[in-house]
C-alpha cells in the first residue's frame, strides 16, 4: 500500500485514541467521566477539520487539477456540440485509416505465425555473393533439397528442421474442376509447427519414404468446407490432384492456412514433388532453389547463436562447391520470409504509411482550424483567468486537456470504425483482383502492436492540432482582450497600510 | 519546529507530545490539540520523522513517531535560525531598555 494511503487510512484512529488518552488524564485528574470527554474535545479543538488538514497533506495537487480540467474541458466541448462532432470526425477519419493500413501491415509482416511457440520458430534464407549460375523456382533465397538434408542432418540448433515448397498449383479433379494452390511439405512439417491436423493425422514416417510412392494429402479446413461441404467421412477417401488419386489422411484446423500469406489448400509429402509438377525433377537438383524453411529453436539458446551455429553449415557446403560464398538470414517467422519480399516490403510500407499519415495531417490542420476560430469566442473567458491569476502553464494545461479529449475520443471512434470495416474492404479490394490471381488471406485482427499504434497516434495528433491554438489562446494580453470584450476593469487600491508584525 | 525539538528526547506518541510541549513550557505555550496531526504529516511527508506501531506505557497500542537523521539535521537549522532571530530582537530592544533606565 503507498505510504499516503496507510497515512490517511490510520488517521481516525489515531485521533479517537488521542481523545480517549485526553479523556482518561482528565479522569484521573478527578474530573467526571463526562465531563472529562467534553474537555478533551475542548481542547482538541475542530476534530474534522484537523481530519481534512492532515489528509490534504498527502493530496495531490496535479492529479486533482487534472481531474478538475478533464471535468471542465467535457463540459466545454459538451456546450459546443458542433465543433466537437465535426472535430471528432475528422480525427476519427484520419486515424482510423491509418491505424486500419498498420493492422494490415502488421498481419502481413510484423505478426507472427499462428502456431503454438511461433516465437521459436526462424526462417532460414541464403544469399548468394558470387557469380555461379543457380536455379531458381519461386525465390533465389530458397535451398535446393540436399542442402536441407545437410543443414538439418548439422545443425544442433534446432529440436525441428522443416522444408516446403509453396504455391503448388494443381487441377483438383472430380465432378467440377477447380485450380488449387498447395504446399509440397517434409514429413516433419506439422510436427515443428506443432499444427496437428484437426481430423485425422499429420505425414507419418512411411508417408515420406518412396519417391512417388506415398499418395497421402491433409487438406486445409477452407477446401473441406468449401469444396467437400464438410464431409465427415472425408478421411480415408481420395481425391484427384493433377490427375493423380491422393487419400487424404488428414484435415487441418480452421485457423491453419500455412505459412504464406497465400493460403494453402492441401498438403503432400516431399517424396511427391515429382508426381505433383511433372516434368521438374527438383527433388535431383542440387543447384535448385525451391524450398523454404522453418526451424524450431531448441529452449534457451538465443537467435545469436542460430545464425553462428548456421553459418558454420553454410561455410561448409560452400566450401564443397568452388566459387560458391553464401551469407545466412535468420529471423524469427512471420508471414513475409523472405529478403527479397522484406526488402519489397519497406518501400511499400514507407509509402503507404505516408500517404495515410498526410490524410490525417489534413485532419489535425482542420481541427486546429476549428479550435482556433473558436478561441477567439473564448477570449474574454480566458482573459478573465489570467486576470485572477491563472499562469499561462495552468492555462496550456488546460486547453491541452481539451484538444486530448477531442483526440481520445476521435482516435477511440477511429480505431473501432477501422478494426470493424477494414476486413470486409479488403475482402472487397481482394474480390477485384483479376481472377487467375490468387486470394492473400491477411489477419488483420488487432493486437497489441495495432492498439499502442493508434494510441501513440492518439496522443501525438493531440498534441499536433492542439499545441498551436492552446498557446495562441493563452498569451498574455489581457487589458486588450477584456476591452475588446466590452468589460472594462477597475482597479481598486486598499487603503491604508497592513499590520505591524511586533 | 516545536515538534522536532520534542522528539529529540525520544520517541513519542501523539498525545505524549502535546503533553510535553505545556509542560516543558510551563503551561505557556497551549497546543491546540487538533493542530498536532497535520503538522505530524507534514513533517512525514518531509521525512523528518517516521512513525512506527508499538505499546505505549499503559499497555495500550499507539502510533510512535521519532526523529529521523533529516529532522535532526533540520531542527539544527531551525533552531540556529530561531536563535539569530531572538538574538536580533534581543539586539534592538536593549538600547531601549538602557534608554528606559538612563
Amino acid at each position: 500500500m503507498s505510504r499516503r494511503k496507510k497515512m490517511i487510512e490510520g488517521l481516525d484512529q489515531d485521533i479517537r485514541e488521542h481523545l480517549e488518552r485526553e479523556t482518561q488524564d482528565n479522569i484521573d485528574r478527578g474530573i467526571s467521566p463526562a465531563e472529562a470527554r467534553f474537555a478533551a474535545l475542548r481542547k482538541f479543538g475542530n476534530v474534522t477539520q484537523a481530519k481534512e488538514s492532515a489528509r490534504e497533506v498527502w493530496s495531490l495537487l496535479w492529479l486533482d487539477q487534472l481531474l478538475q480540467d478533464t471535468r471542465f474541458g467535457l463540459r466545454m466541448l459538451w456546450r459546443t456540440p458542433e465543433l466537437t462532432f465535426a472535430a471528432v470526425l475528422a480525427i476519427a477519419l484520419g486515424i482510423g485509416a491509418n491505424v486500419g493500413i498498420f493492422s494490415v501491415l502488421n498481419g502481413i509482416a510484423l505478426r507472427l505465425l499462428p502456431v503454438l511457440g511461433a516465437e521459436q520458430i526462424v526462417s532460414v534464407s541464403q544469399i548468394f555473393h558470387d557469380h555461379l549460375t543457380r536455379n531458381t523456382h519461386n525465390e533465389t533465397s530458397m535451398f535446393s533439397y540436399s542442402e536441407y538434408l545437410e543443414y538439418r542432418r548439422q545443425s544442433r540448433v534446432f529440436s525441428g528442421l522443416l522444408a516446403y515448397e509453396p504455391f503448388v498449383d494443381a487441377t483438383l479433379g472430380g465432378d467440377t474442376v477447380q485450380q488449387v494452390l498447395g504446399t509440397v511439405a517434409s514429413c516433419n512439417y506439422f510436427e515443428v509447427l506443432g499444427e496437428h491436423p484437426a481430423q485425422g493425422r499429420g505425414f507419418l514416417a512411411t508417408d515420406c519414404a518412396a519417391l512417388g510412392g506415398n499418395t497421402v494429402v491433409v487438406i486445409s479446413d477452407d477446401l473441406w468446407r468449401g469444396r467437400f461441404a464438410a464431409d465427415p467421412l472425408l478421411i480415408g477417401k481420395r481425391i484427384i490432384l493433377n490427375r493423380i488419386a491422393y487419400t487424404v489422411v488428414g484435415i487441418a484446423h480452421g485457423g491453419f492456412r500455412g505459412t504464406e500469406p497465400i493460403p494453402s489448400s492441401f498438403w503432400i509429402p516431399l517424396s511427391m514433388q515429382k508426381v505433383i509438377e511433372p516434368g521438374q525433377n527438383r527433388l535431383a537438383d542440387d543447384n535448385m532453389s525451391w524450398l523454404a524453411l522453418l526451424g524450431r529453436v531448441k529452449p534457451g539458446i538465443t537467435l545469436d547463436q542460430v545464425r553462428a551455429g548456421l553459418a558454420v553449415i553454410a561455410s561448409r557446403i560452400d566450401r564443397l562447391h568452388p566459387g560458391r560464398q553464401t551469407s545466412l538470414t535468420v529471423h524469427v517467422a512471420t508471414f513475409l520470409v523472405r529478403p527479397e519480399e522484406r526488402a519489397a516490403l519497406i518501400p511499400v510500407s514507407s509509402v503507404l504509411l505516408v500517404a495515410f499519415g498526410l490524410i490525417l495531417l489534413l485532419a489535425c490542420a482542420n481541427v486546429a482550424n476549428l479550435l482556433l476560430a473558436r478561441s477567439t469566442v473564448r477570449h474574454r473567458e480566458i482573459a478573465l483567468r489570467q486576470a485572477i491569476g491563472a499562469g499561462r502553464g495552468r492555462l496550456l494545461r488546460q486547453l491541452l486537456t481539451e484538444s486530448f479529449l477531442l483526440s481520445l475520443m476521435g482516435g477511440a471512434l477511429g480505431s473501432v470504425l477501422a478494426l470493424s470495416s477494414f476486413p470486409t474492404l479488403m475482402r472487397f479490394a481482394m474480390a477485384q483482383l483479376p481472377h487467375p490471381f490468387p486470394a492473400v488471406s491477411v489477419n488483420i485482427l488487432p493486437d497489441v502492436r495495432v492498439l499502442v499504434y493508434s494510441l501513440m497516434l492518439t496522443l501525438a495528433t493531440g498534441i499536433v492540432f492542439g499545441l498551436v491554438p492552446a498557446l495562441q489562446s493563452s498569451r498574455p494580453d489581457v487589458n486588450t482582450a477584456l476591452k475588446e470584450g466590452g468589460l472594462i476593469l477597475i482597479s481598486a487600491t486598499r487603503g491604508g497600510k497592513c499590520c505591524a508584525i511586533l | 519546529m516545536l515538534i522536532l525539538g520534542t522528539l529529540i528526547l525520544g520517541p513519542m506518541h501523539g498525545h505524549a507530545i502535546t503533553k510535553a510541549i505545556e509542560f516543558n513550557s510551563d503551561d505557556v505555550l497551549q497546543v491546540e490539540q487538533g493542530s498536532l496531526y497535520p503538522a505530524l504529516h507534514r513533517l512525514i511527508k518531509r521525512r523528518w520523522i517516521s512513525v512506527q506501531e508499538g505499546t505505549s506505557e499503559n499497555n495500550r497500542r499507539a502510533k510512535f513517531y521519532s526523529l529521523t537523521a533529516k529532522g535532526r539535521r533540520q531542527l539544527e537549522i531551525e533552531t540556529s535560525k530561531w536563535g539569530k532571530l531572538t538574538g536580533a530582537i534581543a539586539r534592538i530592544l536593549r538600547p531601549a531598555e538602557s534608554e528606559s533606565k538612563s
